[in-house]
């Protein structure tokens, strides 16, 4: 019999697309591993970076943001981002935030079902 | 023996931006009856409004091919390969261990009509791979292109890892082909165009004709102004 596949939620900050190229091979490797996937994008706060303009604009449109509904879905969280810490604080945040969110929901959840 | 399978009968899903019409169970449409044929599993007809599309998600173990009508859909995938695609061309993603892929619009004033198709693979856990061949339209009149095979032919076309052959034929009124089928071999015809008669039987656009224990396949242009159809040579 086989096991049921993990639900795996792989969320990401990138704007010029290294970031989410990472991602993808993390998703990737977690469909390989016969997880289901979903990627989300953390919104950014509306940068201007000319040298990426054309990978943010594509990156806003093909992405949408985590919702509650995937925090619910997920088995596994993956997080992506950049590791230098200037300018990314609040993108950490975002992402802490994220996490919190993750935990609390799914606390609730399980102990709604106790 | 043939089956006739009605545009109307199929699933439908309108989302707005994308409006879809299920000939085999997908997604919020399923009907256990209508899990596909043979090694074909997907036939679905979308409708994507300009500017959107599909954003990144998975595919593993499935021959995806994609067949524009009208229109042009922009691909990337986990692969790194970023390609648009129109009319008379044939895409073929081989999703095989795994390949995370968007789609979309590639125009922002026009719909995008398009065919989506999921073949079964002869194996799990393949080598994923992305294939995209273009044709002159005048290939495909009044004959069958072969666009998908499991071994490369003289003509450009795609490799598909299934015992599966992939034809696109237009036809003008009245004008016939014929397709010879060894007697345990399997067909799929999808009228993507117009009104075709298949073995004496007349279809519209979006109807499609299952056969089995045939040896012929016969193929007639219609009134008003003929068709076009995909066939699909199956095991």
């Amino acid at each position: 019999m086989k096991a049921s596949p993990v639900n795996v939620l792989v969320v990401f900050y990138s704007c010029c697309g290294r970031t989410e190229k990472l991602a993808l091979a993390a998703a990737v490797g977690a469909v390989q591993a016969r997880a289901n996937i979903r990627m989300r994008r953390l919104t950014d706060s509306g940068e201007q970076i000319p040298e990426c303009k054309e990978a943010l604009e594509r990156m806003r449109k093909e992405y949408v943001p985590p919702a509650q509904t995937d925090a619910v879905w997920a088995d596994a969280v993956i997080i992506g981002m950049n590791g230098k810490i200037a300018g990314v604080v609040e993108d950490t945040a975002q992402a802490t935030a994220f996490g919190r969110r993750i935990v609390g929901e799914t606390r609730a959840i399980k102990e709604g079902h106790r | 023996m043939i089956n006739i399978r009605r545009s109307n009968e199929r699933g439908h899903a309108d989302r707005g931006w994308l409006n879809s019409h299920f000939t085999f169970s997908f997604a919020d449409y399923q009907d256990p009856a209508r899990m596909g044929f043979r090694a074909l599993r997907v036939m679905n007809e979308d409708r994507i409004s300009p500017g959107k599309g599909f954003g990144p998600h998975a595919h593993r173990d499935m021959e995806i091919l994609t067949y524009v009508l009208e229109g042009k859909l922009l691909h990337r995938d986990s692969m790194g390969e970023q390609h648009v695609l129109g009319p008379n061309e044939i895409q073929m993603m081989s999703a095989g261990s795994g390949v995370v892929h968007s789609e979309f619009n590639a125009s922002e004033t026009e719909p995008v009509h398009v065919l989506q198709i999921w073949i079964s693979p002869e194996a799990d856990d393949l080598e994923p791979s992305y294939q995209q061949v273009a044709f002159a339209a005048e290939e495909k009149r009044g004959r069958l292109r072969l666009l998908a095979a499991p071994n490369l032919s003289e003509k450009p076309m795609t490799v598909i890892r299934q015992d599966a052959r992939v034809y696109a034929g237009e036809l003008a009124v009245h004008e016939t082909v014929k397709h010879a089928f060894d007697i345990e071999r399997y067909a799929w015809v999808q009228i993507v165009k117009g009104n075709v008669s298949i073995n004496g039987q007349s279809l519209s656009e979006g109807d499609a004709a299952a056969l089995s224990a045939e040896r012929e396949l016969s193929l007639i242009g219609i009134e008003p102004a003929g068709g076009e159809v995909l066939l699909f040579d199956l095991r």
